[in-house]
């Protein structure tokens, strides 16, 4: 229950913050976790959500509170791109959000596996160990998934942001 | 045999479409395709644990069960999409235009997996085969989870292309 109140706070307090740079953020958001959504949805196969509550689940163990969860990340990546780097090319920009965002998420989910929250098939695991261990912790394979999941959804979020032309790369009390 | 002419076949169709689209007119058609092979790839590291593509020739594989041939079969699929809809749908907008994608892909889609199910090229990895609700496309082998799964594989490789295409310069 702290961990679902948590992230609900996290994103209310993100959305906020983001809300008051930026009017667009919402809707930027709206499309990222769409994305999440929608990976989270295909390869359900590939993990397990347990032990949430169960008001935090959608359809067997895809959580809703998960795609909050990677849509803060993803979302608050891209803003510290966007205010650190607002001049750099946009490929690079996203080249630099995904490196924010899997640092992120290799944390998290370093944390996730041990309060029981992910768990993994069997399948899943041998794959993880039929790689080495970057520094002798990080999965080399789960490190490259992380980098293709992630590759995939921040390009759907920048593709719709752009289709409807919602602009999140000015923000009020920005950089001049 | 019939996996050779399968694999040629595939080559053959993914040059043809390449070569359609250099003497049509068609800008930067390798960088095109450059793009959406990496799209294709990171979909398949994705979901690599998901299905098993075996019987193949050796050469036709990158790694593990990944299969540089069966990426190309998807490239053709997405570039079979984008001129179907690009050229009889010139006035509808490019947001428009992405679900017309979704669903021309779908339907090309659902004769190669036919294709490559009796083959014996796909089957399915039991940690995917165990969400299957067991209903199949009428007539066919292929899972009725996969006019779903087509469409969510395609709303993200889709806009990974284009908006890689649009911004490497």
């Amino acid at each position: 229950m702290i961990f679902e109140i948590l992230i609900l706070l996290i994103t209310l307090a993100l959305l906020l913050f983001l809300q008051s740079k930026n009017k667009n953020s919402w809707k930027v958001f709206l499309i990222t976790a769409i994305g999440v959504l929608l990976f989270e949805y295909y390869t359900q196969a590939l993990w397990f959500n347990q032990n949430l509550e169960r008001w935090a689940y959608l359809y067997l163990d895809v959580s809703w509170i998960m795609t909050l969860l990677w849509t803060d990340v993803i979302l608050f990546s891209i803003f510290v791109v966007e205010r650190m780097k607002p001049k750099v090319s946009e490929v690079k920009k996203f080249f630099m959000s995904i490196g924010i965002i899997t640092i992120f998420v290799l944390a998290i989910e370093w944390v996730l596996i041990r309060t029981g929250i992910r768990g993994y098939p069997k399948v899943i695991l041998d794959l993880y160990e039929s790689l080495p261990r970057l520094f002798g912790i990080v999965p080399l394979k789960e490190l490259i998934y992380v980098i293709a999941f992630m590759s995939l959804v921040v390009a759907f979020t920048r593709y719709w942001q752009a289709n409807y032309n919602l602009k999140f790369d000015k923000f009020n009390g920005g950089r001049k | 045999m019939s996996i050779l002419l399968f694999e040629l076949l595939v080559i053959i169709v993914t040059l043809g479409i390449l070569t359609y689209m250099k003497t049509s007119g068609h800008k930067d058609v390798m960088k095109k395709f450059g793009i959406m092979f990496i799209a294709v790839l990171l979909f398949q590291i994705m979901s690599e644990p998901m299905w098993i593509n075996q019987n193949l020739s050796s050469w036709a594989y990158l790694y593990g069960n990944v299969s540089w041939l069966l990426a190309f079969g998807w490239i053709s699929i997405f570039f079979l999409s984008f001129l179907i809809v690009d050229s009889g749908f010139k006035k509808i907008s490019e947001k428009g235009k992405f679900w017309l994608y979704l669903i021309v892909a779908t339907i090309l889609t659902v004769p190669a997996e036919i294709l490559i199910l009796k083959l014996g090229i796909r089957s399915y990895a039991d940690v995917l085969s165990q969400t299957f609700s067991g209903l199949t496309i009428p007539g066919t082998l292929v899972p009725i989870e996969v006019l779903l799964a087509v469409p969510l594989i395609s709303a993200l490789i889709i806009p990974f292309y284009k908006y890689i295409l649009n911004h490497w310069n």
